[in-house]
């Protein structure tokens, strides 16, 4: 169905940026413009561990206190972007950074995880307990059950 | 389709899209009878050209060989003038009446912004908030929420959008929050009414926050306020909340219902971090020392930070070539593997780094610029040599009163920082020092004052990202001479960093290329070619304001180029080859980069062999 979206991660974004397959997607600074990610990519997607950030007292600018989530922890030190991709790309799936690639089509008309979950570099049980974000505007990918 | 059968149908689409009885009787002539854009005519096309005039839906395709694309592949939204909220699927170009959007990336980090599920709100004296129900009215989710009682105590009351999932921020970083908003019932006891983000530390420590105080009616309207996280001594900002808050008096009855619709918190993502807390400390204890003192390009050495206080992490970023040896010896240990870039929270003042044989290293200085008070002090390279090029990355940015201090980024401009007079020269090997006693003053950029809401991003259950609008048409090539011409209306402040761009025609790849984008500086044209680069000429003389339609047109031959914003003053340069081989439409690219104009652009034509300045 498609399209599809690639999670990939790298110990840093310099890495992803010499990359050979991910690099592809940075444009170097020249003399007239800063470096940017170009196209349908989301760069330094966050992956954290659903629950992870407890509860905390939360006060605001009159003293007010009230209890709230935390924001949730990173899953790790690793640096994230997702790539979108009409279509299933050969050199992006031979990628060694790939994690994770998901149908956005498939999530959108309601498939369970374990449908539009492509490849996961992690088990789906696993996968389930974390949130990547943020999500493309327009997809509907459903966390927390596979 | 061979190419003769798609001009065919092109025409055919044109005369379809166009047909009035005025235009039956010349076709190709275009006059804009409505819309929201101001009432620009052009002339009619004579050659080959094309007029995609977005605001009233008539579009002339003689001179296209294709279809109009947009590469965004998530979905959009987008204002009518009458504030009707329009919806665009994945690749599909978002239009109204005002014209198409053309917009930067953005994130929308209010998880839920369609529905009250997942926001929290603190009562105050007894007077329950009601259950929130949800309403259509202009095309989006209207959430409304009713207070009706007497309280028994004082205090604030609150609806908070981001209740079950606070935004992680750090130091520096700016964002826009906005929402619309009206009210029905009564204000009548309500008051200190504010539309409201504040920044806590990961325990829940409140640090400041970011409080507007809107007038709001019973007409739904859209507010926005643009704020930079801090941190404030050793309390480090790390979750942000949204809301809408406002006072209840105690034994002051009130009955009023607050109608809150697609609240948004966006950060701002191509203006740089600032550092709100910097102190003096920090700049004048900035000296890098390259221990094997050859330079920034080093087959050996050790890099050390030789601040001997840290109160605001510098960001020291450390870049090298790929299968260079590691590096080692920074003693915070763990966070700085090989490949890594060095980050605020990695380093440790008093630390070092140590390369390997055959390292090499960029290094990044950023964080001298704050968003505060003016800083001063002296910054010294003490490296021999400049092989490689540094990039000192102190930028000014907008803004008035700012001492310019630009990027070294090109080779052999090693003497060219900083470029403002009232601070002496960079010279390689050398050393930068402020003029007088207190060495470099950086007056800080107010990045708030730079950054701007776009267009809504609807959530349900997380953040959601936008991606760029990327607008291309290919087009017949002119020869001999063209113009490029636009309307549109940025949304930006005048200072925004970064350049946005509106149209450019190119041969199919950032090469031969006339653009014209928005600058600090107002409406800039830029030729280039694959041999000479960036010619550039303003087409206004003076800044755009945000929310301001203006039209922008270029005319170019072989030797020369002109151009023009407004009706006003022609200006001049000289041009090497547009419009020859030029044969792709672009809106919202300049050079390869995506960097759209932010707002609505109503109207582009490109038309050959003739010149549309002053049409």
């Amino acid at each position: 169905m498609g399209p599809f979206d690639y999670i990939f991660a790298f110990v840093s974004e310099a890495a992803a940026q010499a990359d050979p397959v991910v690099g592809a997607w940075w444009a170097a600074p020249s003399a007239q413009l800063p470096g940017a990610w170009m196209g349908n990519v989301i760069p330094g997607l966050r992956v954290t561990v659903n629950g992870s950030g407890g509860a905390i007292s939360t006060t605001d600018q009159f003293g007010a206190v009230t209890t709230q989530p935390g924001p949730d922890l990173p899953l790790d030190a690793l640096w994230r972007i997702l790539i979108e991709s009409r279509s299933l790309d050969p050199a992006l799936d031979a990628s060694p950074a790939r994690e994770i690639v998901a149908d956005r089509g498939l999530a959108l008309s309601g498939a369970p995880m374990s449908n539009y979950i492509v490849y996961s570099s992690v088990p789906l049980e696993s996968l389930a307990e974390m949130t990547a974000s943020p999500m493309p505007a327009g997809s509907a990918y459903v966390y927390g059950a596979t | 389709m061979p190419r003769a059968l798609r001009s065919l149908f092109a025409l055919w689409c044109a005369l379809a899209l166009t047909a009035t009885p005025a235009d039956a009787a010349s076709p190709g002539r275009l006059l804009v009878t409505g819309g929201g854009a101001p009432g620009w005519t052009l002339p009619p096309v004579r050659g080959n050209g094309v007029d995609l005039n977005f605001a009233t839906g008539q579009y002339w395709l003689k001179g296209a060989t294709g279809p109009v694309q947009n590469s965004r592949a998530t979905a959009e939204t987008c204002f009518t003038s009458g504030g009707n909220l329009v919806q665009a699927g994945p690749y599909q170009n978002c239009v109204t009446d005002l014209g198409v959007g053309a917009w930067e990336g953005r994130t929308n980090s209010v998880p839920n912004n369609t529905s009250a599920s997942g926001w929290s709100y603190l009562d105050i004296g007894g007077v329950v908030h009601s259950t929130p129900t949800v309403t259509t009215v202009n095309g989006y989710n209207v959430i409304s929420t009713s207070y009706v009682g007497t309280p028994s105590a004082s205090g604030t009351v609150e609806i908070v959008y981001t209740g079950a999932s606070p935004v992680s921020v750090i130091d520096g970083q700016t964002w826009t929050l906005s929402e619309s908003l009206s009210y029905s019932g009564s204000l009548t006891n309500i008051s200190s009414l504010q539309t409201a983000a504040f920044w806590q530390t990961a325990g829940g420590t409140y640090i400041s926050g970011s409080y507007a105080s809107p007038s709001i009616s019973t007409s739904l309207v859209r507010y926005q306020q643009s704020f930079v996280v801090s941190n404030s001594g050793a309390n480090v900002a790390s979750a942000l909340n949204a809301l809408l808050q406002f006072n209840f008096t105690s034994g002051q009855a009130v009955n009023v219902t607050f109608n809150i619709a697609v609240p948004q918190l966006e950060l701002n993502p191509n203006i740089p971090a600032s550092v709100a807390s910097a102190t003096t400390e920090q700049l004048v204890s900035s000296a890098l020392a390259n221990g094997s003192g050859s330079g920034y390009s080093n087959t050996s050495g050790t890099m050390t930070w030789n601040g001997s206080g840290c109160v605001v992490n510098p960001v020291l970023a450390v870049t090298y070539a790929a299968g260079v040896a590691t590096v080692t010896g920074v003693n915070n240990g763990g966070t700085c593997a090989s490949g890594n870039v060095m980050t605020a929270a990695a380093w440790t003042a008093g630390g070092g780094i140590t390369g390997g044989s055959g390292f090499t290293a960029t290094v990044t200085l950023t964080n001298f610029l704050g968003y505060g008070a003016s800083q001063t002090g002296t910054l010294t390279w003490s490296g021999a040599g400049c092989s490689v090029n540094p990039v000192l990355n102190a930028t000014s940015g907008g803004g008035g009163g700012l001492v310019s201090i630009n990027s070294v980024v090109t080779p052999g401009s090693c003497t060219t920082f900083p470029t403002s007079a009232a601070v002496s020269t960079w010279t390689a090997g050398g050393g930068l020092t402020g003029s007088g006693s207190l060495g470099i003053a950086l007056t800080p950029v107010n990045n708030s004052a730079q950054a701007f809401a776009t267009t809504p991003i609807l959530t349900t259950s997380g953040a959601l990202a936008r991606a760029p609008d990327n607008i291309t048409l290919p087009v017949a090539a002119c020869s001999g001479s063209g113009s490029l011409y636009g309307i549109g209306t940025p949304a930006a402040p005048p200072g925004y960093p970064q350049n946005q761009a509106f149209a450019q025609i190119d041969e199919g790849d950032s090469h031969n290329r006339v653009t014209f984008f928005r600058a600090t500086s107002g409406y800039v044209v830029s030729n280039s070619t694959v041999a000479a680069v960036g010619v550039n000429v303003n087409a206004s003389a003076a800044p755009v304001a945000a929310g301001v339609s203006g039209k922008t047109s270029v005319f170019a031959t072989a030797s020369m180029l002109q151009t023009v914003y407004n009706n006003g003053t022609i200006n001049s340069g000289a041009v090497t080859g547009f419009p020859a081989g030029m044969t792709t439409l672009r809106i919202g690219v300049e050079n390869g980069v995506q960097a759209p104009l932010n707002g609505t652009i109503s109207r582009v034509a490109v038309a050959c062999g003739q010149s549309l300045l002053n049409q």
